[in-house]
């Protein structure tokens, strides 16, 4: 394996590793706090904000996963007609364009970290420090920019078992 | 440079990196972010971005969609697809054109747990297709039909486009949900109709039926259990108004779960396909989702759309004619545009026009995504229809397409009750 490929293999696993705990904690979390409603009239104290935070690391980690399988949806009527250099050359410009997406949401998402951390703003129910979601969120994007760059310099495939060992 | 050129500027921008294939998430953020910037700066334009990053990471309802893509999942890695096929056969037992039936009504149960139509077609279409060709079935009736029975799947609910069409225009998740199930179940009825007329016309399309007796249908029944209580758990707890739809769909993962692990049918790697499944459609979505609401805010602060809405209400055609104009407009794009980004590309301009029309939003929401399911089974793109050749490859696109014209037919009547009277829709609202 290539060293770059080695480099993506592993930060989208990271990546791929937070959502997926994400994923299930957001199941769960919902799952119990309706049983505990219902059935015990004690629902999860502050259920909401933390499906949001969960959100947050599940939204952008999984942006990671689709952008490493190359998921994203395109319109490639013209696009297929087109001699095969061409083709290469169009999706190269898809990753810079996802660059560059991904890199503005990372730059203001880490931004927003900086400042959650200095005025020290906590959730309204559980009184959680808010810094650390918008710091983590900011790693799942910067993680999907740094996989979409190196898609860049990577030949075009398609991939399957995000978690397992290539 | 005035705010109307820069909307045009951006607006080309947008078709011309769609032309070039560039994903639609990433065009329309780019195509945002450069209009942005030309009217407001760089500054207020890192504001904008920053502002839809802590709208879409931090979403509370957004989290049904990752949440009713994994219960699908959980679903179809537990072998319930072929199953429920099983079971709905027997049920359609002696009738010609009798497994072409049980394919639409599997597809419409499989629809209930899952939101997507492209996983409604390619999971049944692995067992069904290669059934019907042994049955003496023609190509055309066998794939067409569930080429066609997969756009079930984006109506009955759960339904991906409605949960985003309801996050855009902020309509009741609920209300759309509920507001599905009579068209739906329209659809499931009209297309065992058209199944019934076409054996008719044709007779030498189906091979006869096998008759089954009243018990072998009665123990064909808990085949399809395991997804009706699926079903019956998710849909009955949103109309009796028991779970928000958020809590519905987290109930649903733990109840599709549950059941994978009593029929003794989900692995651990199921288990992880289904989640690794669940994260790439997510992210898919994830970025469609984020670069229109990029797109949303630029046309909100240059009040692009809302130019744009009163310039229609304006034009002198009664509010009727506009309505069909729009709904042509979606038929011809839904052949060449996925469905999720066509919905999160036009409904941001679409929307007020409807509002100012007096069209309930509700109504619109369905009507809109029949014709978006429609452009599904329409040459040339038609998306269902590739998705079935990939599991029958030996039939050329073509037969496909011929075979699922009636079907295409048969969605054009249901439109057209449902637009002349809307209280099918509304009625349980």
């Amino acid at each position: 394996m290539q060293p770059l490929d080695r480099i993506v293999a592993a930060v989208e696993r990271a990546a791929a590793a937070v959502a997926a705990v994400s994923l299930v904690a957001l199941a769960v979390l919902t799952f119990v706090d309706v049983i505990g409603r219902y059935i015990f009239h004690a629902p999860v104290p502050g259920a909401v904000e933390l499906i949001q935070g969960l959100m947050a690391l599940l939204m952008f980690g999984a942006l990671a996963c689709a952008t490493r399988a190359n998921e994203h949806v395109r319109v490639d009527m013209l696009v297929d007609r087109l001699p095969k250099p061409a083709q290469g050359a169009l999706r190269r410009l898809g990753e810079v364009s996802v660059f560059a997406m991904t890199s503005a949401l990372a730059w203001s998402l880490g931004h927003h970290a900086l400042f959650l951390r200095q005025t020290g703003d906590l959730t309204p129910v559980l009184r959680l420090q808010l810094w650390p979601f918008a710091a983590l969120a900011f790693a799942m994007a910067a993680a999907c920019a740094v996989i979409a760059l190196c898609g860049l310099f990577l030949p075009a495939r398609h991939i399957d078992g995000v978690l397992s060992d290539e | 440079m005035s705010e109307m050129s820069a909307t045009l500027l951006v607006v080309l921008l947008l078709l011309a990196q769609m032309a070039l294939g560039i994903p639609i998430g990433a065009a329309m953020a780019l195509s945002a972010f450069a209009g942005m910037a030309l009217l407001y700066g760089i500054d207020i334009t890192f504001v904008m971005v920053g502002q839809v990053a802590e709208e879409i990471g931090f979403n509370y309802e957004l989290s049904i969609i990752p949440l009713f893509i994994l219960m699908g999942n959980l679903a179809s890695r537990s072998g319930m697809s072929a199953e429920l096929y099983e079971g709905c056969s027997k049920l359609f037992g002696g009738l010609r054109g009798g497994l072409a039936m049980a394919t639409i009504a599997a597809c419409a149960c499989f629809a209930a747990v899952s939101g997507s139509s492209l996983a409604t077609a390619t999971s049944l279409g692995q067992v069904s297709v290669p059934e019907m060709r042994r049955y003496g079935y023609s190509e055309r009736l066998a794939t067409g039909a569930v080429a066609a029975g997969g756009t079930i799947g984006v109506l009955i609910p759960p339904s991906i486009i409605l949960v985003i069409y309801g996050v855009l225009t902020e309509t009741s998740i609920t209300d759309l949900f509920i507001a599905a199930l009579i068209p739906g179940l329209m659809q499931l009825v009209i297309y065992v109709l058209t199944i019934a007329v076409i054996v008719r016309m044709w007779p030498g399309s189906a091979g006869p039926g096998q008759p089954t007796r009243l018990s072998e249908k009665l123990s064909a029944l808990p085949k399809v259990l395991s997804m009706l209580t699926l079903f019956a758990v998710v849909i009955g707890g949103l109309y009796l108004g028991v779970f928000t739809p958020t809590e519905a769909a987290g109930i649903g993962v733990l109840t599709a779960f549950i059941i994978g692990i009593v029929r003794r049918s989900l692995s651990w790697e199921g288990l992880r396909q289904a989640i690794v499944g669940t994260l790439r459609t997510t992210g898919m979505i994830a970025l469609i989702i984020t670069g229109a609401f990029m797109l949303i805010n630029f046309f909100v602060l240059t009040r692009a759309n809302t130019t744009i809405a009163d310039w229609v209400s304006g034009i002198a055609a009664p509010g009727f004619v506009i309505l069909l104009i729009i709904l042509m407009i979606y038929l011809v794009l839904g052949c060449f545009l996925d469905s999720i980004g066509m919905v999160l590309l036009t409904v941001p301009v679409i929307f007020p026009i409807i509002v100012n029309l007096g069209y309930d939003p509700v109504w619109f929401g369905i009507i809109l995504v029949i014709v978006v399911e429609t452009g599904m089974i329409t040459p040339p793109l038609g998306i269902n229809v590739f998705a079935i050749k990939s599991v029958a490859t030996d039939v050329p696109v073509s037969t496909i397409f011929k075979g699922v014209m009636p079907f295409w037919a048969a969605d054009m009547l249901r439109l057209g009750l449902l637009i002349l009277f809307p209280w099918l829709v509304l009625a349980m609202v």
